[in-house]
């Protein structure tokens, strides 16, 4: 019951990415199959083509009677592992605020406060923000290509 | 002189053993009437309960197919390979259990 799955690098034996996909039950002795799901880039780039078919653990979390599991298949060995009340997942977060560092002197302060890297990082305001300027062109490169977790990065800003 | 006794006599050691068999069977006495009273009082303590066996978990039926992925690649402009643009897995989830 409960039926998702998802991705981890091999060398982790928690944590991951869930994929975009469930499943109420499975019944007895059938099968379901998971398609039309993707590894999130900011998993593989570091992984050459060689290797990208056996770079990875994939899971999958469920509940019985007995409580919560999560089988793990290991696609460079094929070695199956069954573990109980699994912990949680990695968690996806990115927060942003503006910090007021001097007189009419802003920063926007966007920190990585989750488990997993973000990639392609952009700052978009809401339509009623037309005041704010935002000067980007100041980075070395923007949208920012990746903020691991813990990072932060400080963009001026102009109000 | 004490109370009596020439403490610079040979007997001066047996007469220290002799209070001090005195005084630690009456100690244990003391102590052992202790423990029979407090039994007494709060009832014999119950038998230490035998430690269960652990049972062995017995991991459900489920196993997740052979695994393949569609991998596509992509080469950025002015770079000189290719790279993967994405991983797109494929695999099945076996339930081979008589529960759901």
């Amino acid at each position: 019951m409960d039926v998702t799955t998802g991705v981890r690098p091999r060398e982790r034996s928690e944590g991951g990415y869930r994929f975009d996909w469930s499943a109420s039950v499975i019944p007895p002795h059938s099968t379901a199959h998971v398609k039309d799901v993707e590894v999130p880039p900011v998993m593989f780039r570091e992984v050459h083509e060689s290797v990208a078919q056996r770079a990875f653990k994939f899971w999958v979390r469920f509940k019985d009677e007995r409580g919560s599991w999560e089988v793990t298949r290991d696609a460079g060995t094929d070695q199956h592992e069954f573990r109980s009340d699994p912990p949680p997942l990695d968690r996806t977060s990115l927060n942003a605020r503006v910090l007021h560092v001097g007189e009419g002197r802003y920063r926007l302060l966007i920190e990585n406060d989750g488990d997993t890297p973000v990639e392609q990082v952009e700052c978009l305001f809401s339509d009623d923000v037309q005041n704010w300027s935002l000067l980007t062109e100041e980075l070395q490169t923007y949208p920012i290509p990746v903020l691991e977790p813990g990072d932060e990065q400080r963009i001026r800003l102009h109000v | 002189m004490l109370l009596g006794f020439d403490f610079t006599s040979g007997y001066a050691l047996l007469y220290v053993l002799g209070v001090l068999v005195l005084v630690f069977t009456f100690v244990g006495q003391v102590y052992g009437f202790w423990g029979w009273l407090g039994e007494r009082l709060r009832g014999a303590p119950r038998p230490e309960r035998e430690a269960s066996p652990e049972r062995p978990v017995v991991p459900p039926a489920v196993t997740l197919g052979q695994i393949a992925a569609h991998t596509p690649l992509t080469q950025d402009e002015g770079a000189p390979h290719r790279r993967l643009a994405a991983i797109r897995p494929l695999y099945d989830i076996r339930n081979d259990g008589d529960v759901p």
